[in-house]
């Protein structure tokens, strides 16, 4: 092989590599929509994934039927117990309940309804095929209504929000992934904000919180609805360990996320949050500042 | 010939890939099945074919995930290339040359991936990476005796084996 051969092989490898990661640079933006060649390969793939996460759903139901007898016994004893402390604790939260209309009306608030959110349940059909990214891939796209942006949750609190749709599927960035920080802050005060964003091991990291924030372990995080992605007050995890930044300017707090992301096969995304919803919350705020004053 | 196939495995392993493999997560990682492929596939047939494959199933993942689209490709590219490097120097009918070139291929492939996410913008760490890249090299190669055979044998005799005018 002459010297010019190997130079114009050497050249078009180094083209090559440099125009796909000029592509992948300007792709990794967030983008309004997918090329036709994206939904393409899409449509063809989601119903295939959707089949095989079904044929994989029933085999593992049924293998693990076997297993499951003992831990659903000792889960059926735990629940028992848990259904007396909860009515005990129902009985108590009537009398809260009492409580609360009878200070709202002490305080000539409106009454707001709770329909807060129109919600779309959606089968969660495939995950992301490498190990560097955290997202899903759900059964619902533009047809029924998805969008961009989106955010996306499950009984037990947030999952994620829609990163693109294609018409029958969409792509959920869970907040597991660095990219998908949210804001959020404590519940129990209502007070401290901080960013939440992924750590490693399904946990979560509260960061940017000043060093005499108010946060204890066992406390629960909610989101802060600052960033406007995601509406206000709903629930991301349980604050296992809170420590000291290297820096000691700053505190950041270890969050186990409600939701179990190894496990999770159905989803709610929310298509549309009422005005009500924003409403309530900006009447409790102020309702609990005038109770403390 | 060899090329169809090879596209529709692809395919298949994309989508085993997006679902039956997130039933195999140990140590945080699951293997790369399309990345197997691709190191298989170039220890066979040389850096011009196996940077071509690289590029093509590597493409296809990146459009299925439709996120910093052309990483894939370019990393597997690579890969692809500098394996098929090897393919005139190894006796392949010895399974430690699989096991060798896989775990390695791995490994370099988790290099390559982190700095090109890292040229491309998307912030990978390097704690990441070592955490990723031995468990996710050892996981691969275990694949080996499972794939080696069947592959060995489709590239010496059945249907990928290999045209000679191409």
């Amino acid at each position: 092989m002459t010297k010019y051969k190997i130079l114009s092989k050497v050249a078009s490898v180094l083209l090559i590599t440099i125009i796909l990661l000029a592509i992948a640079r300007y792709t990794g933006m967030e983008r309004m929509s997918l090329s036709p060649l994206e939904k393409g390969v899409k449509i063809v793939v989601a119903p295939l994934a959707s089949g095989a996460t079904g044929a994989i759903q029933k085999t593992t139901d049924f293998f693990g039927m076997f297993g499951e007898i003992n831990a659903l016994r000792e889960e059926n004893a735990a629940l028992m117990k848990n259904v007396g402390e909860l009515n005990q604790e129902i009985d108590m939260l009537r009398d809260y309940g009492l409580e609360n209309t009878r200070l709202r009306r002490l305080l000539d608030y409106k009454q707001v309804h709770v329909n807060d959110f129109q919600l779309l349940a959606a089968q969660v059909i495939g995950r992301d095929t490498s190990n560097w990214y955290s997202t899903i891939i759900i059964n619902r796209g533009e047809n029924e209504g998805v969008q961009k942006d989106m955010a996306v949750i499950t009984h037990k609190g947030l999952v994620g929000r829609v990163i693109n749709v294609s018409p029958q599927a969409s792509e959920v960035l869970l907040i597991l992934d660095q990219e998908g920080a949210v804001g959020g802050r404590v519940w129990e005060n209502r007070e401290t904000p901080g960013v939440v964003e992924g750590a490693a091991n399904n946990l979560l990291n509260m960061i940017h919180m000043p060093h005499d924030a108010d946060i204890e372990v066992n406390n629960t995080i909610v989101t802060s609805g600052l960033a406007g992605l995601f509406p206000p007050g709903i629930r991301i995890g349980r604050v296992v360990e809170v420590e000291d930044d290297a820096s000691g300017l700053m505190k950041k707090a270890i969050i186990e996320p409600f939701v179990n992301f190894n496990r999770i096969e159905e989803v709610l995304v929310i298509l549309e949050v009422s005005d009500n919803y924003n409403i309530q919350e900006q009447l409790r705020e102020q309702s609990e500042e005038a109770l403390e004053q | 010939m060899s090329y169809i196939v090879l596209a529709l495995f692809g395919l298949i392993g994309l989508v085993l890939q997006s679902t039956i493999f997130n039933e195999l997560i140990i140590a945080g990682v699951k293997p790369d099945l399309i990345l197997i492929i691709v190191i298989l596939f170039s220890l066979f047939n040389g850096p011009r074919q196996g940077a071509f494959m690289g590029l093509v199933l590597g493409l296809l993942e990146d459009i299925f995930l439709a996120k910093y689209l052309g990483l894939n490709a370019a990393s597997k590219f690579i890969v692809g290339l500098i394996i098929g490097f090897l393919e005139k120097s190894m006796f392949k009918d010895n399974l430690s040359v699989p096991v060798l070139t896989l775990f390695f291929g791995s490994l370099f492939y988790s290099t390559v991936y982190y700095v090109f996410t890292n040229i491309v913008g998307y912030s990978v760490s390097f704690d990441q990476l070592v955490r990723i890249a031995i468990p996710f090299a050892i996981y691969n190669t275990c694949f080996a005796p499972f794939v080696y055979g069947r592959f060995y044998k489709a590239s010496t005799k059945g249907i990928l084996k290999r045209n000679q005018n191409a």
